[in-house]
């Protein structure tokens, strides 16, 4: 093939290239009109709402037993965003198989500070990876003429659960995207899903 | 020509190359560890047998039905409890029958009372007549040609309820038959809502998939002579029992923290429905038997792709005045659930008839958990009875006090409903059903249709050249596709009722002034020829309990429509605003792109509540603006935005006359007036017309 050709060829081959990947990139773009923000659920609203503005809500185990004969002790952290004063009542709901070993399965919150934390501590027996069952732990009550209901619930299995699954997957992905791209650090799982087009 | 042949064959692969680098949720890093599974092809051809054998029977499911308590004739609490009573049918499903080596020999579709049928749907499924054993699936998936009356196009129900998003699995239900090789064999399919007798749930995708289809139908058959085509494209629908779909969205999050929540994503026609935490159904929100949750999920799709989608999205709890093109797609959301729920009871929940008795279902309904045995933890979460008067609605009724849904005056604070999504929701299902006050008597829900949908040859606010759609548009295009005595009734709602009355309405002056301009009204050149109501600013203080401390979209803001091609050789809009009454306020101008996302002045707090205010000057949203101080606020002062001949004819703008109230007491009886003028002094008034 003649010079001419091949630089022919190759004219043709990059402007087809350009033009098919320019094509793309135009029709990914987001859509401006199409944009949303992820946050809150409209099934949120109400008492929870109100609560969420008076404090932040942990469960987690500080230890899980791989038995139900051997102990597991569940931790809840309230963090106040500002201060509430006492009335608010606690509960804690067990499962069928599990046995109170330390703790208050009720009581009632006394005062927080703002940015005050406290833990509530339960020990437990019957609770383990052994089988999936389930620890909530739910404060009730009113402050201000308004409501608040909010718990939070934890699995004794959380790797038998779909969101494990998801979590895994998704960190899985992120760190291949971020392979060669000498980032420091561990990049965290990005969504799937293009927020910016979620609507509740 | 033939290099220009060249170039589009190898564009034409280099754009398939792209687009297969880039599909969505192919993993992007090529690992096999996140490799994606597509879905399984529908199964689609008929095949023909000599002397086949038929297999008949039936496919439904069960679904929780619900425990109704009635006070006085009227539903006080709603939670979900055993399953209802007989199955419901599964319509129109694939039918796939496989031989003992799992090869398919035939496909096929239940019919509209479940039963397993050919592909057409009427007549018998066949098999091979080779004795043995043939499993029959019956899938929750369905391409389906909705039934119509003639000159109504026919549209399909082509959806998928669908496992997660990397396996892409249908659910099914199998039944095995034992085939002799003659007659006919049977099986009875059945999917079942206790998670004791269905570790799946399949009752849950199955109800999803019917929920969605009754919808369907309800449209198929309630919307006149509407082109529903929109509805073609697929629909994928992702639900896992004891999943929250949240967690899609915040994948680094720990499950614990995440509320639950079913939300739809815009353009790709995809719906994500709550199956509850953790792998727990019991005791924690569950959104699979909440239809209306469900059908508010799908009335976003229905608005994505018949009408066109505006929302910016964002928390929403039905007790603050937020952005009107938020609160109108909400509203929307709420009412197509209750709607649908409402109008097809015997399709949803044929024991509800029996339970509610002499009360209704016009409820927006969503639960937490179940009771049932020695489960005991079902809770109502939300309750909406969109029947309530606007000024009377439903409640949180706590030993504390009281809380209202979107409560509305429509005296003090006339069109505050443009603002409310709750109040939306219940001028819409009164204004399409029946009730002792304020409903409409009237089954609209077609011409409602029309005024929703984006048919180029109709009139709906879908249409392009209705951008920015709220409350405030909708009922102004509904005020052209019904007939005048019908739309006195919904003027009676919409006045008297729900604070939502429509533009060019006289409440909106006072005094000659005009305090409340339509939301998006265009704003036109009058020369030398002031408004024929001078422009009016009324901001009021951020509450915690209007406007959830945020800046109000009722009284703080006034929004025009900037469209350049009808202000030729306009390059400057300067406002003049001066104090007539009240506080001391700065007033500012700010031109929105279009899709532009509300910038609140201030920062929030991990609770989401401002902590610290300041003008938002930031945005990329904001394509002009000038936010400058006002030095005296109490004399006349200006502000200007300028080069406004570098922004497109063929675009649409929005500017938002804001007044800056952040942490700021203000006299109630504040009023600023204002004017709009041009570089050249020609003043810019709303249009006559909306």
């Amino acid at each position: 093939m003649s010079i001419p050709n091949i630089l022919k060829s190759a004219a043709v081959i990059a402007l087809g290239g350009f033009v098919g990947f320019a094509s793309v990139k135009f029709f990914s773009q987001p859509n401006e009109n199409n944009r949303g923000l992820a946050s809150l659920t409209f099934s949120k609203l109400g008492s929870e709402q109100f609560a969420k503005s008076l404090f932040n809500i942990k469960i987690s185990h500080e230890e899980l037993a791989q038995s139900n004969d051997d102990f597991s002790v569940v931790t809840v952290t309230i963090e106040a965003i500002k201060s509430f004063p006492a009335g608010l009542s606690y509960s804690w709901s067990l499962p069928d198989t599990a046995n109170l070993i330390d703790g208050e399965l009720s009581g009632s919150l006394e005062e927080f500070s703002a940015h005050q934390t406290k833990e509530f501590r339960i020990k437990v027996k019957g609770y383990s990876r052994e089988v999936r069952t389930y620890i909530s732990f739910a404060i009730r009550g009113g402050l201000d003429n308004k409501g608040v209901d909010r718990d939070v619930l934890i699995s004794s299995r959380p790797e038998d659960s779909f969101e494990y699954v998801v979590q895994e997957r998704e960190k899985a992905r992120t760190q291949d995207n971020a392979k060669g791209l000498k980032k420091l650090g561990r990049p965290a799982a990005k969504s799937p899903i293009d927020l910016d087009k979620v609507s509740f | 020509m033939k290099y220009l042949k060249q170039v589009i064959f190898i564009s034409l692969f280099s754009l398939l190359s792209a687009c297969s680098l880039s599909l969505p949720g192919s993993g992007g890093g090529g690992s096999g560890a996140v490799a994606q599974t597509p879905e399984m092809a529908l199964c689609s051809t008929n095949s023909t047998y000599n002397l086949p054998v038929s297999v008949t029977g039936t496919a439904s499911f069960y679904k929780r039905g619900l425990d109704v308590t009635i006070v006085t004739g009227a539903v006080s609490q709603m939670t979900l409890g055993a399953p209802i009573s007989t199955p419901l049918p599964i319509k129109f499903a694939e039918i796939r029958v496989l031989n003992s080596a799992g090869s398919v020999v035939q496909c096929g579709q239940t019919n509209s009372a479940g039963a397993l049928k050919a592909l057409d749907g009427t007549s018998n499924l066949a098999i091979p007549n080779l004795p043995g054993t043939y499993t029959v699936e019956v899938l929750s998936r369905s391409n389906h040609i909705m039934a119509v009356t003639n000159p109504k196009l026919a549209f399909n129900y082509l959806a998928s309820v669908k496992k997660d998003i990397y396996s892409n699995s249908v659910y099914k239900i199998t039944g095995t038959v034992n085939s002799t090789g003659v007659g006919s064999v049977s099986t009875t399919l059945t999917a079942y809502a206790r998670e004791s007798q269905s570790a799946e749930i399949s009752g849950g995708a199955f109800n999803i998939y019917n929920s969605i289809l009754v919808s369907y139908e309800y449209l198929a058959q309630n919307t006149g002579n509407s082109n529903l085509t929109c509805m073609n494209p697929k629909l994928d629908v992702y639900w896992q029992a004891g999943f929250n779909p949240a967690q899609y969205l915040y994948p680094s999050a720990n499950p614990t923290d995440l509320s639950t929540v079913s939300f739809y994503v815009r353009g790709d026609n995809q719906l994500y429905i709550n199956g509850g935490v953790l792998g727990n159904v019991a005791a924690t929100d569950t959104d699979h038997f909440d239809d209306s949750v469900i059908i508010h999920e799908l009335g976003h799709h229905v608005e994505d792709v018949c009408g066109k989608m505006d929302s910016p999205g964002g928390a929403h709890y039905g007790l603050y005045r937020i952005d009107p093109r938020f609160s109108w797609s909400e509203g929307w959301g709420n009412f197509f659930g209750a709607h649908m729920v409402h109008n097809n009871i015997a399709s949803l929940n044929p024991d509800l008839t029996a339970q509610l008795g002499a009360a209704r279902w016009d409820h927006y309904l969503d639960t937490q958990g179940y009771n049932e045995g020695s489960t005991t933890s079902g809770t109502t979460l939300i309750m909406l009875n969109l029947i309530r008067p606007g000024s009377a609605p439903e409640m949180i009724n706590t030993s504390q006090g009281i809380r209202y849904y979107d409560k509305v005056d429509g005296t003090a604070n006339p069109g505050e409903g443009h603002t409310r999504e709750v109040s939306i929701s219940r001028s819409l299902y009164k204004g399409t059903n029946t009730c002792t006050t304020y409903c409409s008597q009237a089954d609209n829900f077609q011409y409602y249709w029309k005024a929703f949908e984006n048919d180029p040859t109709g009139v709906g606010m879908g249409k392009p050249n209705y951008p920015f759609r709220s409350a405030t548009r909708f009922y102004n295009r509904l005020n052209v596709s019904l007939a005048a005595p019908a739309m006195a009734n919904i003027d009676n709602i919409l006045n008297n009722d729900e604070a939502q009355q429509r533009d060019g309405n006289a409440s909106y002056i006072s005094g000659g002034y005009l305090n409340w301009p339509p939301y998006a009204i265009k704003l036109v050149n009058t020369g030398a020829t002031p408004c024929t109501n001078l422009l009016r600013m009324q901001p009021k203080t951020e509450t915690a309990s209007v406007t959830n401390g945020f800046s109000d979209h009722r009284y703080s803001n006034h929004y025009f429509l900037v469209d350049m091609s009808v202000l030729p050789g306009v390059t400057q809009i300067i406002l003049t605003a001066t104090k007539s009454t009240g506080t001391d306020v700065d007033i500012d101008l700010i031109l929105y792109k279009d899709g532009y996302r509300y910038n609140q002045d201030c920062t929030t707090d991990s609770s989401g509540a401002c902590s610290a205010w300041a003008k938002n000057t930031s945005s990329a949203d904001m394509l002009r603006l000038d936010r400058s101080v006002a030095s005296t606020p109490s004399l006349p002062y200006t502000k200007t935005i300028s080069t406004l001949d570098g922004l497109s004819a063929a675009a649409f703008y929005m500017l938002d006359v804001r007044a800056y109230t952040g942490n700021k007491i203000i006299n109630p009886a504040t009023n600023y007036n204002y004017t709009l003028t041009t570089q050249t002094g020609a003043y810019l008034c709303p249009s006559p017309t909306y």
